[in-house]
């Protein structure tokens, strides 16, 4: 219909920014990274050749899996707590879960870097109770890396859940230890799988997340946590080498993409299921 | 029994003491530290000044990128939420598959990681002379922010009944004036907040910006990034301070301004 | 009629391979109660939305006081049309929606408040003006939007299912009170209903529509006593069908299976029908059957269904067809039927139609 139509017209500024500031310079990069210094994929064959790339890739997996895990394992709890507690404490932890996550990721880190660093407050409260003499590497290593990601990333582990919880009716629970099931039986064989799905939508937007992350690893880890962002960034800030890190680059993005299409897939299963 | 409820009730009770510690202890320590009398970071801290707020306006480097940043985010996140809310609304209207293809274009900046975008802006912007610029800063801020505009505003419109459309022309209303004295007042609510949220999140950006910016043209995370990888002063914790204040404040009147608008007609 | 007010010629709306609505031809004379009935997805509504100008015809025209209405887009129709659930404003107040048609026309503030505050007096609502729509019940919604679709003095008036959302009784003092309304304001009204009952109490004249198409015009009364098709017969009340094929027939009268009967739309022998006849129209005995009967059927009393002033006897003929039979209360004490004992049937000829079967 002619007035339903002319709505279209709306989308033409918003298409015509996207299309031209971002679809095109992505195109820009995937055809660098095939076309520089010669046309081929001498890039990627470097990238999944060289031993140095080869560990920052594994680095990338292993802390966005190592961020999965632990947003899983300190997810669950919370989001079980927030179900089943009082409306005031269920606030408090809904405030304490988002705020970080609308807290500039500077000064999170900023934060972490004070508390943490050899001259930051805990090594300060230990030396000075005597526990220690020398002060403890708490940041620029794996740990700081870790802690700083999980506190970003944990509202998208324990939305999903809370969602997928707080529609679990406790009765489940209780017939099943009525008939019989010791808690922790009940626990795996009829809780735990009602909030599945809560988690592996969680366990995925995490892992997707974290695969890019930037400024956290780059503020509180050390130089044995390089992931593939922070790489993109250093190929091309110091060395201006683009063709690698626009391979790079390629490479993130098909990788987060194949996990979405992979999500998608097993949402539609779902859904068709039910 | 297993355990007692009393001892559930006690872990869970220490659980929550645990998260909340972890989630905003940091935070309340910048905080606390921004007001500290002492020359370097400690705490407590041994009494209260407002120094570093007075190192912070009176440090032109501080002062500048400070106007910088709003001088970027202000115009990125009105015209971010103009053509994000424009989009949301014809998005809205079509049936097509077309409109989920499309739909899935305008939310990749928001989908893809960050640092792809940023290469990729950084690249084609510096052969088009956008590199350092503001309106280089201004487009690629917009480019971020627009997904959450339109995503906001599209959640919106799903729930807005759109027979209100219908009866308003049906009243006499072309149909301008429908949209201005029906649509427009309905989603106005989440058209603010997206807004906010723009604002919020072209502060607080920092990945596009390291890669656009030049030491003359610099929002003030840029220079909070080098200073942080230099050493941690203070002063950081006051600007530290004033961001996350920002974003509080830009929560608390999205808050206020939905409980408004739950009480008044419409939602 | 002379001149009709809203004139639908061959109008139809397909989608892709479907059709909405087929060939529809109808003249509304001005100040009639037109209902459209029909069950859902029959084109009823699609028919009715045309006309409002939300949905545009595939074929066919409408016309309103002689001048074709198609052109015209939906806000200078100057129809007014009560939503099916009401479609209110919700941000603005009872008299900024009441209002808000005068407001689109340019009506001083002045006339405004005046020409409002009689339509709110008009639907009972005087003193409700400050009230947010969610502040008040189903039924003063379906006021509100009646008074907003009437504010404006519309000359047609379009209602889609206004009562659908209300329960029974309220329905029914609203089906009056729009009544009411109808006749002190002299309007043209286009009604859509899928509620037969409430489409034989409000009007004029019923359209049925199936499956895109209207089957049948006319006043409830001829559509009850002479359904012209078996959809029209089974949609609305209860009826009885014996199917068979027409025997005889003089073009005005025929015979299925040996009983007589009225042929309501041309059929030739040989052609498969039903004869209709309504369960009131039948006399039930336990012995012989009265004699001025002109048909005559027996079988044996399956069931007796007790409905306060009347009684449904449900009697099965020996090849297994069930018919119904209803009876006054003092009527059905004297025939005194039980279950599983034999009964006569009888029915007069002019009672009973001849329909195509399809």
């Amino acid at each position: 219909m002619s007035m339903r139509d002319r709505y279209i017209w709306l989308l033409i500024p918003a298409v015509a920014l996207i299309g031209v500031c971002f679809i095109y310079p992505v195109s820009w990069l995937l055809q660098r990274s095939v076309s520089e210094p010669v046309w081929g994929l001498q890039n990627y064959l470097t990238i999944f050749s060289k031993s140095i790339y080869l560990g920052v890739l594994w680095n990338t997996v292993a802390i966005a899996g190592a961020t999965t895990i632990l947003c899983a394992l300190i997810g669950f709890p919370v989001a079980y707590s927030m179900v089943h507690s009082r409306a005031w404490i269920r606030k408090l932890l809904i405030f304490s879960v988002l705020i970080p996550f609308w807290t500039s990721i500077l000064v999170r880190s900023f934060a972490w870097l004070v508390i943490l660093q050899r001259g930051g407050i805990i090594n300060d409260v230990l030396i000075g109770v005597g526990m220690i003499a020398e002060p403890l590497d708490l940041v620029y290593n794996r740990f700081g890396v870790l802690l700083g990601m999980v506190q970003v990333l944990l509202p998208f582990m324990v939305f999903p859940l809370f969602s997928v919880m707080a529609r679990i009716d406790d009765s489940y629970f209780r017939a099943a230890t009525n008939l019989g099931a010791n808690p922790i039986r009940a626990f795996y064989r009829v809780y735990l799988p009602l909030c599945l799905p809560g988690l592996v939508t969680g366990a995925m937007l995490v892992f997707i997340i974290a695969l890019g992350y930037f400024i956290t690893p780059a503020l509180l880890g050390g130089r044995g946590d390089i992931m593939i962002a922070q790489l993109i960034f250093e190929r091309i800030d110091e060395f201006g080498d683009w063709p690698l890190a626009s391979a790079l680059a390629i490479v993130l993005l098909v990788g987060t993409g194949l996990l979405f299409l992979i999500i998608n897939a097993v949402f539609k299963l779902r859904a068709g299921r039910i | 029994m297993f355990f007692s409820a009393k001892f559930w009730g006690g872990l869970r009770g220490i659980i929550n003491s645990l998260l909340v510690i972890y989630m905003l202890a940091p935070l309340v320590i910048v905080l606390v530290i921004s007001f500290s009398s002492a020359l370097f970071l400690s705490f407590p801290p041994p009494g209260l000044s407002l120094q570093w707020y007075d190192k912070m306006f009176s440090n032109p480097t501080w002062t500048r990128t400070l106007i910088t940043s709003v001088q970027i985010l202000v115009p990125a996140a009105i015209l971010a939420t103009v053509l994000g809310t424009a989009a949301a609304l014809a998005l809205s209207r079509m049936e097509s598959r077309w409109a989920l293809f499309i739909r899935g274009v305008l939310m990749a900046p928001l989908i893809i990681p960050v640092i792809i975008t940023a290469a990729a802006i950084f690249g084609v912007f510096r052969i088009w002379g956008l590199y350092g610029t503001l309106y280089g800063l201004i487009i690629a801020h917009v480019i971020l922010t627009l997904p959450y505009v339109m995503s906001t505003v599209s959640a919106n419109l799903a729930v807005f009944d759109r027979r209100l459309e219908d009866a308003a022309a049906n009243c006499g209303a072309p149909p301008w004036a429908t949209f201005r004295r029906i649509t427009l007042p309905l989603i106005s609510p989440s058209v603010m907040s997206g807004m906010l949220f723009a604002m919020v999140i072209s502060f607080d950006e920092l990945v596009v910006s390291l890669f656009l910016s030049t030491p003359k043209i610099r929002p003030v995370t840029v220079q909070m990034w080098s200073n942080i990888r230099g050493d941690t002063d203070p002063t950081i914790a006051a600007i530290a301070t004033m961001l996350f204040l920002f974003s509080l404040l830009a929560l608390l009147i999205d808050g206020i301004a939905r409980r408004r608008s739950g009480r008044a007609p419409g939602f | 009629m002379l001149d009709p007010l809203l004139k639908l010629s061959s109008l139809g709306k397909s989608y892709g391979l479907v059709d909405a609505a087929k060939d529809v031809n109808l003249d509304v004379a001005a100040g009639e109660f037109v209902t459209f009935l029909g069950p859902s997805g029959s084109g009823k509504t699609t028919t009715l939305m045309m006309v409002a100008g939300f949905t545009d015809p595939s074929e066919g025209s409408i016309q309103m006081d002689g001048k074709p209405l198609d052109p015209v887009p939906v806000w200078k129709r100057d129809i007014g049309m009560v939503f099916q659930h009401y479609a209110l404003f919700p941000h603005m107040t009872v008299a900024q929606n009441v209002a808000f048609p005068l407001e689109m026309r340019g009506v001083s503030k002045a006339d405004r408040r005046v020409k409002m505050e009689e339509a709110l007096a008009m639907v009972g609502l005087a003193g409700f003006d400050a009230r947010l729509p969610k502040e008040l019940s189903g039924g003063q919604q379906q006021r509100v939007a009646l008074a907003r679709a009437m504010v404006f003095r519309p000359r047609l008036l379009l209602m889609d299912e206004p009562l659908g959302a209300l329960d029974k009784k309220l329905r029914e003092h609203m089906q009056l009170e729009i009544m009411h309304l109808h006749k002190n304001m002299g309007t043209t009204v286009l009604y859509v209903t899928h509620d037969q009952e409430e489409a034989l109490v409000m009007s004029d004249r019923i359209a049925v529509f199936n499956n895109g198409r209207i089957e049948q015009i006319g006043t409830p009364r001829a559509l009850y006593e002479s359904p012209q098709t078996k959809f029209v017969a089974d949609f609305i009340g209860e009826t009885n069908f014996i199917a068979g094929q027409v025997e005889v027939t003089d073009g005005s009268s025929g015979q299925v299976r040996g009983l007589k009967g009225q042929i309501g739309a041309e059929l030739s022998p040989g052609a498969s029908a039903v004869l209709a006849f309504r369960p009131e129209r039948l006399r039930v005995a336990n012995g012989e059957a009265s004699a001025d009967v002109d048909n005559r059927l027996t079988g044996t009393v399956k069931e007796l269904i007790y409905l306060g002033q009347s009684r449904k006897a449900i009697v099965a003929l020996e090849d297994g067809t069930e018919l119904a039979a209803l009876e006054q209360a003092a009527q059905a004490e004297v025939t005194a039927l039980e279950i599983g004992s034999p009964a006569t049937l009888g029915f007069r000829a002019r009672d009973a139609r001849i329909l195509a079967d399809v």
